[in-house]
């Protein structure tokens, strides 16, 4: 133990039970989701197998979970990468948002290229869309001194709504409110599991999982972003640009979230629905990050097991009383525990130092 | 008021309306910024506040007790925060985002289940207008500030009660020390953590105050994340205005301006505006602020200067 309060401690002391963190907030969010269906009068044993049923049933409903799986992976990724260097990306969701609509956008705009040429190109200029805009938030704390939480939040509604008008007023279909028209054929991808809407889509998410995992581990990128992660001045007297790899890492962090909208426009609805709320794809990503301790790889497991939920309840929410929003509280207590979880660490080891707080980032 | 009243008195009546809630909000925000808790939960405050306003109310008829559960759910929610912050030193942001997490999806849960089923409180869930005797009758004045939802003139005493707390009592001498030097303060032998907590369940209230005025007096009605972003805007008002009540005020009466703005546009032939602008306007002017705000440096003149003297 050092005495010494000002000297921050070793946060990687590893107590055998902290590998059982995530179980445990996994565990806990159960019982509050517990608590909640039985106060809302569902019965808990008739909601874990409806949600055990409708992920597991038939192949087609495990199409589907792999299908809500897909964007949680790359907003997953979005999310892990920026926490990598202490950035906190809680702008997935506005990102998702105009990889989504600029997808749909092209998707009808650009007709009589070949699939093969046709897919790459929208799923790369709504990747540079989106990292344009992940990039802002960057900007804005390299140059203005904004933190980038604020900025991501804000920029969360200003593409919500701008989105909305987009959808309702520019890109409108004619026959229904609330959607663009369906995108041309030769811009679809792939839906490889018959009666199901599982698409190649998944494919690259496995991909980019393990070009993260891959970049951030193994290469000298992935350790400056670790060092800026550590600290500032660390990185600063290593050499490292700070400000031009903040910009950098929000635009990779973006360009991930928006793979995702690109995705969800191409492979599953082939056009761009007005969102009902902010609350989506991109928000379940830090849920996944987290759970996994932002690891590229874990990130696929935990985003399917967020995804069994998310397709488990958008089902049971049309069978029973019991909505669908309870995902996100599920979520919420994860990321709750998850985060609290240096300070659950400390009190396994019965620490007992004073010390500044941890956690402010300024 | 027997003439026809200018629309831009109507506005400026309607940006001290809609300015209230971000105020209340705000300066739960200043409390908990001067004592160490960045408090990005506020927007979930706001959110739980606008729920449980309108569900109580519902229920009892009486807007008053609608406004003891908003503060309640507030009170509720930031001892969460304040425990996961405080107790387990866990991120700040992080917590508050996970607050806000439980707030959307709580709201958003219970909004259509049967026992709360807030539709059917549509438009008819309201609170009446607090008037000033004299200062009602005064033309033009009585409109803007004669009589007003209660949550502006709760606003204001409020912010002189802070100014004064933070300025003029040892408490908010020790509230400002637990953020700039929590261990000076400690070795004063005061209770940093006490303090925290203090002000991060006294943000909440607020905030939930400040949630609950917004669907009672201004909205009438729930829908999920009908709060949108105004905690943000709320703790953007806070750090654009420095942690000054007073300077923080008055960021907020702007956002609130712009929300009024919103309402009267096309009263004061500004249609030209596209619609979507206007939405957009709070969170775009927010950021520029933001911006610009942190390029300004108020730093005392000798500030990370050294001193010699008496050598």
């Amino acid at each position: 133990m050092n005495n010494n309060p000002l000297r921050s401690k070793n946060l990687d002391t590893e107590h055998w039970t902290i590998y059982f963190l995530p179980l445990i907030a996994v565990i806990i969010a159960f019982l509050v989701l517990t608590v909640f269906i039985i106060a809302m009068g569902g019965y808990p044993a008739t909601i874990y197998r409806l949600l055990w049923i409708s992920s597991f049933a038939s192949l087609r409903d495990f199409g589907e979970v792999l299908t809500s799986t897909t964007p949680i992976i790359f907003t997953g990724l979005a999310f892990a990468l920026a926490f990598r260097a202490g950035l906190i990306n809680a702008g997935a969701e506005g990102q998702y948002f105009i990889a989504y609509i600029t997808a749909a956008y092209l998707g009808i705009a650009l007709t009589g290229l070949p699939a093969t040429l046709l897919i790459p190109i929208i799923i790369i200029i709504s990747m540079l869309c989106a990292g344009l805009y992940g990039c802002l938030a960057g900007i804005f704390k390299v140059f203005l001194g904004v933190q980038e939480i604020l900025t991501t939040f804000f920029l969360n509604w200003i593409g919500l709504y701008s989105i909305i008008h987009v959808i309702n007023n520019v890109l409108s279909s004619s026959g229904e409110a609330g959607a663009t028209p369906i995108i041309i054929e030769s811009a679809r991808l792939w839906q490889w599991l018959p009666g199901s809407r599982a698409n190649s889509g998944l494919i690259i998410a496995i991909l980019a999982a393990l070009l993260i995992y891959f970049v951030l581990e193994k290469t000298s990128f992935g350790y400056k972003l670790k060092i800026i992660g550590f600290n500032h001045k660390t990185a600063e007297y290593t050499g490292i640009n700070i400000s031009l790899y903040i910009i950098i890492i929000m635009f990779i962090s973006g360009a991930l979230a928006g793979v995702a909208g690109a995705i969800q426009v191409m492979g599953v609805e082939f056009r761009a629905f007005e969102p009902a709320g902010l609350f989506g794809f991109g928000f379940a990503g830090i849920a996944a990050a987290l759970l996994c301790r932002n690891n590229p790889l874990a990130i696929i497991i935990t985003a399917f097991f967020l995804g069994v939920l998310n397709r488990g309840f958008t089902l049971i929410e049309s069978m029973t009383d019991i909505p669908q929003e309870v995902t996100i509280i599920f979520q919420g207590v994860i990321i709750l525990f998850m985060a609290s979880e240096y300070g659950i660490k400390n009190l396994l080891k019965n620490n007992k130092d004073i010390s500044m707080e941890e956690g402010r980032r300024d | 008021m027997e003439d026809i009243t200018p629309i831009s008195i109507l506005l400026l009546a309607a940006t001290l309306k809609f300015s209230s809630p971000l105020i209340l909000a705000a300066l739960g925000g200043i409390l908990s910024e001067k004592a160490g808790v960045r408090n990005v939960g506020l927007e979930g405050f706001m959110l739980l506040g606008a729920f449980y306003a309108v569900a109580f109310t519902g229920w009892t008829g009486n807007p008053w007790i609608g406004i003891t559960g908003a503060i309640l759910s507030g009170i509720l929610a930031a001892t969460i925060l304040a425990v996961a912050t405080i107790e387990f030193k866990a991120n700040h942001l992080i917590c508050g985002v996970a607050i806000i997490f439980l707030a959307y999806g709580l709201t958003g849960a219970l909004n259509n289940s049967p026992f709360f089923n807030m539709e059917q409180y549509l438009g008819i869930i309201s609170i009446n207008y607090w008037s000033i005797p004299f200062i009602k009758e005064i033309p033009y004045v009585g409109v803007i500030i004669g009589e007003q939802l209660p949550s502006v003139y709760i606003s204001i005493i409020l912010l002189v009660l802070m100014n004064f707390l933070l300025c003029k009592t040892v408490l908010g001498l020790k509230l400002r020390a637990s953020s700039e030097n929590p261990l000076a303060l400690y070795a004063q032998g005061v209770n940093v953590k006490l303090i925290r907590y203090f002000c991060v369940i006294i943000s909440g209230m607020l905030a939930g105050l400040g949630g609950g005025f917004l669907t009672l007096g201004i909205f009438n009605y729930f829908t999920p994340g009908i709060t949108a972003g105004r905690g943000f805007l709320a703790l953007s008002a806070v750090i654009i205005g420095r942690k000054r009540p007073i300077e923080t005020s008055v960021i907020a009466l702007l956002f609130g301006f712009l929300y009024a703005f919103q309402m009267y546009a096309p009263d004061l032939n500004f249609t030209f505006i596209p619609p979507v602008l206007l939405i957009l306007a709070p969170y775009i002017i927010s950021l520029a602020l933001l911006g610009i705000s942190s390029q300004v440096h108020l730093w005392p003149g000798i500030f990370k200067k050294s001193f010699t003297g008496g050598d």
